[in-house]
This record gives C-alpha cells, sequence and structure tokens, in this order.
C-alpha cells in the first residue's frame, strides 16, 4: 500500500540513511587508506634514517679549524698521533739520504710519530707541511725518514712509535727561517659494510710553530753501511 | 566518531605497529652482508699445503731478527720490535695468479703490511706462473709482543667475497722472539726460488 503523500517516505529515509551509511564507509576506508600510508611513510623514513637504532658518536671533525698547538703535544691526525719535537735546518743529512739540490739546504721537521690505527700507515709525507719558509710553499710535500736509519718511513706499524724528520728543501737564496710553521693534516676514515676501512680527504688541523735550530754549518757523520751481513 | 570505531582504529594501528615491529625483529635477525658475502677462511699449519682455489700457499718456515738488510743492500735498519720474515711456497694451478692481499694479523687485530725497509720479492702484483712452484719470504715489522700471535692472512682475488682467505699460524713461540731480539745477526731476505 503507497503511503500517505503527506508523510516522509520510508525509501526516502532509507535512501538518507544508506547515504549516510556510505559516506561512512568511504570515511573508514579513507582513514584505513591514510593509516596505511602514514605507516608506509613511518617505515620509510626509518629505513632511510636508520630508525631507532643507536647512533655511533660522529667522529671528530678534523679541519673544521686550525688549532694551535704547542711543540711536544701529540696531535691525533686519525691513523696515527704525531708529536712535532723540532725544526732544523742542514746542509747534510748523511750518506743515505744524500745530498740536497745544487744551491739547496735541508729544512727538515723532526716529529714522534705513533700509529693508532689497527693497520700498517703509510701516509706520514702527506701529513705535514711547513710555512713561513721563504722558497718553499705550503703545499710543497716533505719526505719522511727514520731517524734511526735514514731509510723512507712509508710503513708505520701499530705499536712501533717512531722518530721520523720530514724533510723539505730550501733555497740557499733564501734566509734560514727563524720559525716554522708546521700544519698537520688530520684524516677522515671511511668503512665499508664488509669491515674494510681507509683513511681519505686530508685536511689541514692543526699548527705548530716552531723556532729553528741553525746547523747548516755543521757536518752528518755518514752512517756505515751495512756490516757483515748473513743470510 | 563513536567510541566502538575509535577503539575499532586504535587496535588497527596497533596491529601495524606490532606487525611492523615483528617485521624489524625478523630483520635482525637476517645475516649480515659480510656475513653472506664473507670470505672462506681455510687454514694449515706451517709445512701444510693451503687450497687458495687457484693456487696452493704454504708457509715453509718463519724467521727473525732485530735488524734487516734494506731493499737497496747497501744499509740496515733496526727495530725496536721485531722483523719477521715468513718463508712461503706458491704453486699457481692453472692461470697465472697474484695476491691481492698478503698481510699478518695478530690476536689483538692488528694488521702489518709487509715493510717497506726489506727488498719484498713476494708481494701484492707479483704474478706467479702455472707449472713452477715459487718460493720466497715476506717480512714484517711487529712489535715484540704481536710475534707469538702472529698469523699470515693471503687472498688471491681482488675482492674476497665469497671466495678463499688463507690464515696461517706462524707458530712463533715467545723463546723465538727472545732470541731474535738477542741476535746480532742482520736478516738478509732470500732470492725468490723457482721450481718445476
Amino acid at each position: 500500500m503507497p503511503p500517505p503523500p503527506d508523510q516522509p517516505t520510508n525509501a526516502a529515509g532509507s535512501d538518507a540513511a544508506a547515504s549516510d551509511d556510505d559516506l561512512h564507509r568511504r570515511g573508514r576506508w579513507l582513514a584505513w587508506v591514510v593509516i596505511l600510508v602514514a605507516a608506509g611513510a613511518a617505515v620509510g623514513v626509518l629505513q632511510v634514517t636508520g630508525g631507532l637504532e643507536t647512533v655511533p658518536s660522529p667522529a671528530p671533525s678534523h679541519g673544521a679549524g686550525l688549532r694551535t698547538v704547542p711543540v711536544g703535544e701529540p696531535v691525533d691526525v686519525g691513523p696515527a698521533t704525531i708529536t712535532v719535537n723540532g725544526v732544523v735546518a742542514l746542509s747534510d743529512l748523511g750518506e743515505v739520504v744524500g745530498p740536497p739540490d745544487e744551491g739547496k739546504r735541508f729544512i727538515a721537521v723532526s716529529a714522534t710519530v705513533e700509529v693508532i690505527d689497527r693497520k700498517t700507515w703509510d701516509n706520514l709525507d702527506d701529513s705535514l707541511r711547513i710555512a713561513g719558509v721563504p722558497g718553499i710553499t705550503d703545499t710543497d710535500p716533505g719526505e719522511a725518514r727514520l731517524i734511526r736509519s735514514s731509510q723512507r718511513a712509508n710503513s708505520l706499524q701499530p705499536g712501533l712509535p717512531v722518530d721520523v724528520g720530514v724533510i723539505f728543501q730550501q733555497p740557499l737564496s733564501s734566509p734560514v727561517p727563524r720559525t716554522v710553521t708546521v700544519t698537520l693534516y688530520c684524516w677522515q676514515r671511511t668503512e665499508t659494510e664488509f669491515g674494510e676501512w681507509w683513511w681519505e680527504a686530508e685536511r689541514p688541523c692543526a699548527e705548530v710553530t716552531v723556532e729553528t735550530e741553525d746547523r747548516t754549518a755543521e757536518t752528518v757523520a755518514a752512517p756505515s753501511p751495512s756490516p757483515g751481513a748473513s743470510r | 566518531m563513536s567510541r566502538r570505531r575509535l577503539l575499532h582504529v586504535a587496535s588497527g594501528i596497533v596491529l601495524i605497529l606490532l606487525a611492523l615491529a615483528a617485521a624489524q625483529g625478523l630483520d635482525r635477525l637476517r645475516p649480515s652482508i659480510a656475513h653472506q658475502q664473507g670470505s672462506f677462511v681455510r687454514s694449515a699449519p706451517t709445512g701444510v699445503a693451503v687450497d687458495l682455489r687457484l693456487a696452493s700457499l704454504t708457509v715453509t718456515s718463519v724467521r727473525g731478527s732485530q735488524t734487516v738488510l734494506t731493499p737497496d743492500s747497501r744499509y740496515t735498519a733496526v727495530t725496536d720490535g721485531v722483523f719477521v720474515a715468513v718463508r712461503v711456497k706458491v704453486v699457481p694451478y692453472t692461470e697465472p695468479v697474484a695476491f691481492s692481499m698478503l698481510e699478518a694479523r695478530d690476536e689483538a687485530g692488528n694488521r702489518f703490511l709487509p715493510t717497506t725497509l726489506a727488498a719484498q720479492p713476494i708481494a701484492t702484483g707479483v704474478t706467479f706462473q702455472p707449472g713452477y712452484g715459487t718460493e720466497g719470504e715476506i717480512v714484517f715489522e711487529v712489535p715484540a709482543e704481536s710475534a707469538p700471535s702472529l698469523r699470515l692472512w693471503a687472498q688471491i682475488p681482488a675482492i674476497a667475497r665469497a671466495d678463499t682467505v688463507a690464515d696461517l699460524p706462524l707458530g712463533i713461540r715467545p723463546a723465538d722472539v727472545a732470541a731474535w731480539q738477542a741476535s746480532s745477526e742482520t736478516l738478509v731476505p732470500h732470492d725468490l726460488e723457482v721450481s718445476p
């Protein structure tokens, strides 16, 4: 039987209710979609940022600014500590090193190096420069030698500190500097997920100002060649 | 939103978080890439060859001193530790091989590369031909306290992932180290010996 014309129809009521239900259903779906998208985004962000993993302390920021270090104080350059002990001007370093190039003298930085890395280190040459020396630019590389044997200091071992001289050559036409500024370079450690690591991207990180000891008038006694070496 | 719906949504969120936590837990149980692709470490005592897939490697003897002849054979270098000369024999199987790693390791985790203070005829990058056995010494400079736990590590492929690495104990006794330190004899590395 059709409804009286002055009463709202059940069909109209049920349409409104259905529309209301549909709206709520869509709202629920929308809420779930938002939640899932938010969860996905959160997982993505956590994956990228490392989530709640413990973050290791950042490595010391070498090279952020040069600090001035007194003579005799060790500087951690990453794979090793370098202690600058003095600077000497010399005209001769003995037979093993040989004479300086024609018209030049040696400027030698004496230092103690202790490898604190777990691996043999071979980059001392690139870890030390000098400034304030007429005739030598602050980018000229030096040549590191073991003071004990005058041999090249290019395989320094963990647990065996050594005294070294890092040698530069200055034109004789330039005066022996009263002081020399020794710049130490610090290295950044890079590590792979396989546990391998290396040191790279050296940057100036410390300066040591040293008075030069002028010993250019002295002659260095030549080391004796290998005595009676046997197999 | 009714209380029932709120409960419904909240329980959904909790379930998602629980699923994420479970996934995170499972992820932690997964072996690391280093573990999945790690090297196959093979060991052998002195005198016994170890198979490195492309060649065999044998530590034949070990000796030491505090003084070593420098590469130019004119001077000597002295150490506060000891120079350890590890004599090895390399026999490639079917093709020329070269080592990508030769180093000595101690129990503290220190890794010593062959010293530049001595001649090193057996070194990384040196090619060994198949059909021949080549014997020679590798000289390391190490602290005296490291010597007794020293082991020779060697690998042939440039990337050792999922490939063979030799880990050879050198069998150095503290008495050997004491004798080397007391000796005044200069260590002169042997020349290479090639045998068919």
